[in-house]
């Protein structure tokens, strides 16, 4: 009641921060899982999430699926397109310096970028919006935006446990730590590696079709989403999934904090200046310690 | 050493490739052909895709209906489209390359006052006349150039009659926000402006990037501020995201005005439903348009795009072939300098409207309208004259 | 001896003069595709320098390009002769790379290429909000140049340097240190090179090149702002013609940016709609089956078919 007005605008900045970062949590979740396990730099991460956009769009609106089922069709189809990419293309060069899959990716960004704006041409899409919103005292949530904060959330602990309790992940682990020592220690890495990198474009897939509710997208958005997710990844520490959480809660609360204290042209200079000050004085993130 | 042996043999392979290329591209020749070749590089590719794609459309439609009707001077028109993906330095090269390469006969502009810039520099060098109905920044015309015509309102007066319009309304207090590139930030500044010549207050004015991926706290300091009206200066993404975030936030000033790249494009409500209702934008034409021909272009439009209402870019396009074909026919040549004088001369009404420049080629006849989404349908509602019905204001609220 | 170190130039003379004269005698096109050429060539070698030579992959000397870009265009505004600009802009550029490679060059493989990457962006944020400097998203005008040759010439002049400069640089002890770094740091270190030092000024030379390029491309294009001085495709087209050809080599970057800027080129002539995804299934396949680069994998074809190996004075040999 009595909560001084610009504690509230504190207050709802930093909401606001937080629940942009869940959409940023989302879509770097799927780039982190892949260059933890394959040490593999995905620049064609948010090309796949731009597939799963489309997907969701073309399926929601031909099948009449509501936004959340239409998701699940997308990151089904994401995870085999994904699949294929690793088996054929990645995998190939798995064993050649980083820059040579690095560059393989964007030729594969190249591809699905132009190949998607030659199918679905340039026009702009969006998935019926709900843009209701809870009220607590002067604070404001978007219900769409807990949503997709929620998933990110519940996402980045279902990889966690993944990771840490089944078999699955500890074949993942190991495959991150050492690819040679898990190989001769049985684990068939080459499928680790196909079901990684599947997962994490099924993942980035997911975003994609939640981003398409909450912005207007076409086949070149992912331009815009994919230097950010490097950003939150590098800054959580790359191939920590705890880490990648925090890194986009910190980007997301910087860029609201920066645009409203200072100005909002500033975000982009925050958000990689945080960049590049983890990256050179904290490479392992700003939760530090281990990776995966 | 053996080395350089080798490299010498490929590098005189690359250099007798590059030469071949060059003897190849010299052998097209302007007499043998039959045909009038018009030829424009438009953004394909990237970012700005959609709006290229427009004037393709916009521009083949006039070749076919051009060709229907027989032609310009008994000539059938053939059209010539590169991609420059909005890359001024590529613009530049394909403008070269059509003029020295195709030897196009015309040439018509590109989308993007950034690269009708680099554009309007190569047909400046060749005197070769351009029309450009995707270019409305006003440092183009303030060159000295003397083969470059603009179409469209210029940015700096395209948000003034919105102003007039809160004006006639009473009120006084404006904030303008624009995304940070050459095109929304002209129109911020000539609405600033527009603002204060009429007397209105500003009392915000603030640039966030183009590819902003949240507002929210832009939306803030906005409603912190409390204007009367919002002006926005945006692209079709941003506008979006913008009008979402001002419902989440429960901003709703008595006026909500965007620029031309918002619900004046098809996609806009199309993305936004009935969130877009009662939200004005400025468009240079609207399909409900009352000029000569302009009916029979929606059709042509709609029957070859069934579903689809033309935006203001392929009308514009399609215009711009008007005009060059109302200027040869005047001219009763296709010499450059016949077409030039021609173009500094007219004063004309194609389906967009009217044409008429100053002695720089900027447009100073062709009057944009205001349009606002009532219930789903895009009307015209301002200027009194052009208007199909009153403007709802102020602002209602925005639905549940 | 003379005739036959005669013979050996003879090549390079007449490529030479024929590039000399292209800008007077062809025409406007393949002047300006010829350009762009160069461009790509100046921009390869100066990339190889960094990244194929000392082995830390740069995906962002792009920032650079831009740097050179706006203090030529800041400098061309205030009635500085553009080549002069751009020199400038270089020395610029230069220097805000020993700055930058202090902090840069102690990252190493991924972290390097995805912080020179993140760097770039961070170029773009500031160029947009450094509105006293830059002028912002509106961009500086130039007066518009009308004649290519001038441009032609000081970018043929350029390109070069950077070979020239880089055929001495393979012979030299300093490149030998910096393929010392490249092929194992810490064991270059404990030989007694100061590798932080040669790091630093192999990342400045690669700097003013790049940047050197970018000050006459804006003086060419007469126009600037953060989307164009900081083009994200050439980034990466920088990276993926030297990789063809060859990286760490002294022809590769030639061979690269000639071959793939020509093969672009037609392609998009002809397939306008689609060129970008052809594009891309090329540079698949060649990093997929070449992926050592052109010039390094021709020569190891050559010698496995048993071409003598001619015999050469001593101290060429790299």
């Amino acid at each position: 009641m009595n909560t001084p007005g610009w504690f509230a605008a504190l207050l709802q900045v930093i909401i606001n921060g937080l629940l942009v970062g869940g959409v940023y949590a989302l879509s770097a979740a799927g780039l982190n899982l892949v260059f933890g396990v394959l040490k593999v730099a995905n620049i064609a991460h948010g090309d796949f999430m731009m597939l799963g956009a489309m997907t969701a769009y073309a399926v929601s609106l031909k099948l009449g699926l509501s936004p959340y089922a239409a998701m699940l069709v997308a990151a089904i189809v994401l995870a085999g397109i994904g699949a294929l990419t690793q088996r054929f293309l990645v995998e190939r060069v798995i064993h050649s310096p980083m820059f040579v899959s690095l560059l393989l990716l964007f030729a594969v960004s190249m591809i699905l970028r132009n190949g998607a704006l030659h199918v679905w041409g340039p026009t702009y899409v969006s998935l019926s919006h709900d843009s209701s919103v809870w009220t607590v005292g002067p604070l404001s949530f978007t219900k769409l935006r807990v949503a997709v904060f929620a998933l990110g959330l519940g996402l980045t602990l279902a990889l966690l446990w993944l990771l840490q309790k089944t078999a699955f992940g500890q074949s993942l682990r190991a495959t991150a730590q050492h690819m040679d020592l898990a190989e001769a220690c049985g684990i068939n890495v080459r499928r680790v590696r196909m079901q990684a990198f599947a997962l994490g474009t099924a993942i980035a897939a997911m975003s994609g079709a939640l981003l398409v509710m909450l912005f207007s997208v076409n086949p070149s958005m992912g331009e815009i989403f994919v230097l950010k997710c490097f950003a939150i990844v590098v800054v959580g520490g790359l191939g920590s999934f705890s880490g990648a959480f925090a890194g986009a809660m910190i980007i997301g609360v910087a860029e609201t904090l920066t645009s409203y204290y200072a100005a909002t042209q500033l975000s982009d200079v925050t958000v990689f200046l945080l960049f590049l000050i983890v990256l050179v004085f904290r490479p392992s993130g700003v939760l530090g310690g281990k990776a995966t | 050493m053996v080395k350089i042996s080798r490299s010498l043999r490929l590098l005189s392979l690359v250099f007798v490739l590059a030469l071949a290329l060059g003897t190849l591209a010299g052998c097209s020749g302007k007499a043998s052909r039959k045909t009038i070749l018009v030829g424009a590089s438009l953004s394909l590719s990237g970012n700005l895709a959609r709006n290229g794609l427009d004037q393709q459309r916009g521009y083949e439609l006039w070749r076919d209906a051009v060709n229907a009707a027989g032609g310009i001077m008994g000539k059938q028109v053939e059209l010539k489209v590169y991609d420059d993906s909005s890359d001024p330095q590529t613009a530049a090269k394909l403008y070269e390359k059509l003029i020295t390469d195709d030897k196009v006969d015309l040439l018509i502009g590109p989308y993007g006052s950034n690269v009708t810039m680099a554009a309007s520099t190569v047909a400046e060098k060749y005197k070769m006349a351009m029309i450009t109905p995707g270019a409305s920044s006003k440092e183009i015309w303030e060159r000295g150039y003397k083969y470059t015509f603009q179409m469209l309102t210029p940015a700096r007066y395209q948000l003034h009659q919105a102003l007039q319009l809160a004006k006639d309304k009473g009120y006084t207090t404006v904030a303008i926000v624009s995304a940070d590139s050459a095109f929304p930030k002209d129109l911020a500044n000539g609405a600033e402006q527009s603002a204060k010549d009429l007397g209105l207050n500003v009392v915000f004015k603030e640039e966030y990037p183009e590819k902003a991926t949240d507002l929210s706290s832009l939306v803030m300091k906005l409603k912190r501020a409390n204007p009367d009206v919002l002006i926005a200066g945006s692209y079709l993404p941003d506008s979006v995201l913008l009008t979402r975030q001002m419902k989440e936030a429960k901003f709703a000033p008595k006026m909500i005005q965007f620029g031309p790249n918002g619900p004046a494009l098809p996609d806009f409500a199309k993305s936004l439903g009935n969130d877009a209702n009662n939200l004005l934008g400025v468009s240079q034409w609207e399909p409900s348009a009352s000029f000569p021909g302009s009916a029979d272009f929606v059709k042509s439009f709609t029957a070859k795009y069934p579903g689809e209402m033309p935006s203001y870019s392929v009308a514009g396009a399609y215009a711009a072939g008007q005009l060059l074909q109302m200027a040869i026919e005047k001219a009763g040549s296709l010499k450059q300098d016949a077409i030039t004088q021609a173009l500094y001369s007219m004063d004309v009404t194609t389906i967009f409207g009217r044409f008429k420049v100053d002695e720089t080629g900027a447009q100073v006849a062709h009057a944009a309208v205001l349009i606002q989404v009532q219930n789903g349908q895009k009307k015209v509602v301002y200027p009194a004259n052009a208007a199909e019905t009153a403007p709802v204001l102020p602002f209602p609220g925005w639905s549940k | 001896m003379k005739n036959s170190k005669f013979l050996r130039l003879a090549p390079w003379v007449v490529a030479l003069v024929a590039l000399l004269v292209v800008p007077f005698t062809a025409s406007g096109y393949i002047t300006a595709l010829f350009l762009s050429l160069l461009m790509y060539v100046t921009l390869a070698y100066g990339w190889n320098i960094i990244s194929g030579y000392t082995g830390y992959v740069s995906f962002g000397q792009v920032a650079f390009f831009g740097v050179g870009g706006y203090t030529c265009a800041i400098l061309a505004k205030g009635g500085v002769h553009w080549l002069v600009g751009s020199l400038v802009g270089g020395l610029v550029a230069g220097l805000l790379a020993i700055l930058l490679g202090l902090v840069m060059l102690r990252l190493k493989g991924a972290y390097f290429a995805v912080g020179m990457l993140g760097l770039t962006q961070l170029f773009v944020a500031l160029a947009g909000a450094l509105k006293r400097v830059t002028n912002g998203s509106t961009g500086i005008f130039l007066p518009p140049s009308l004649t290519l040759v001038p441009v032609y010439l000081t970018m043929l002049g350029l390109a070069l340097a950077a070979i020239i400069g880089t055929i001495f640089l393979h012979r030299s002890a300093f490149g030998l240190r910096l393929m010392a770094i490249r092929e194992d740091e810490e064991a270059a270190e404990s030989l007694g090179i100061h590798t932080t030092v040669y790091k630093i000024i192999a990342f400045s030379i690669s700097a003013v090149i790049v940047a050197i390029a970018g000050g006459v491309m804006t003086w060419y294009v007469s126009f600037i702002d953060p989307q164009s001085a900081f083009p994200a495709s050439l980034n990466l087209t920088m990276v993926i013609m030297a990789v063809f050809g060859g990286p760490g080599t002294v022809w590769g970057p030639l061979v690269g940016a000639t071959s793939l800027g020509l093969i672009a080129e037609l392609l998009w002539a002809r397939y306008p709609g689609l060129y970008l995804v052809i594009y891309g299934i090329i540079l698949l396949l060649i990093i997929l089956y070449i992926p050592r680069g052109v010039v390094p994998s021709l020569g190891d074809f050559l010698r496995r078919r048993g071409e003598p190996v001619r015999k050469r004075r001593s101290g060429a040999v790299a």
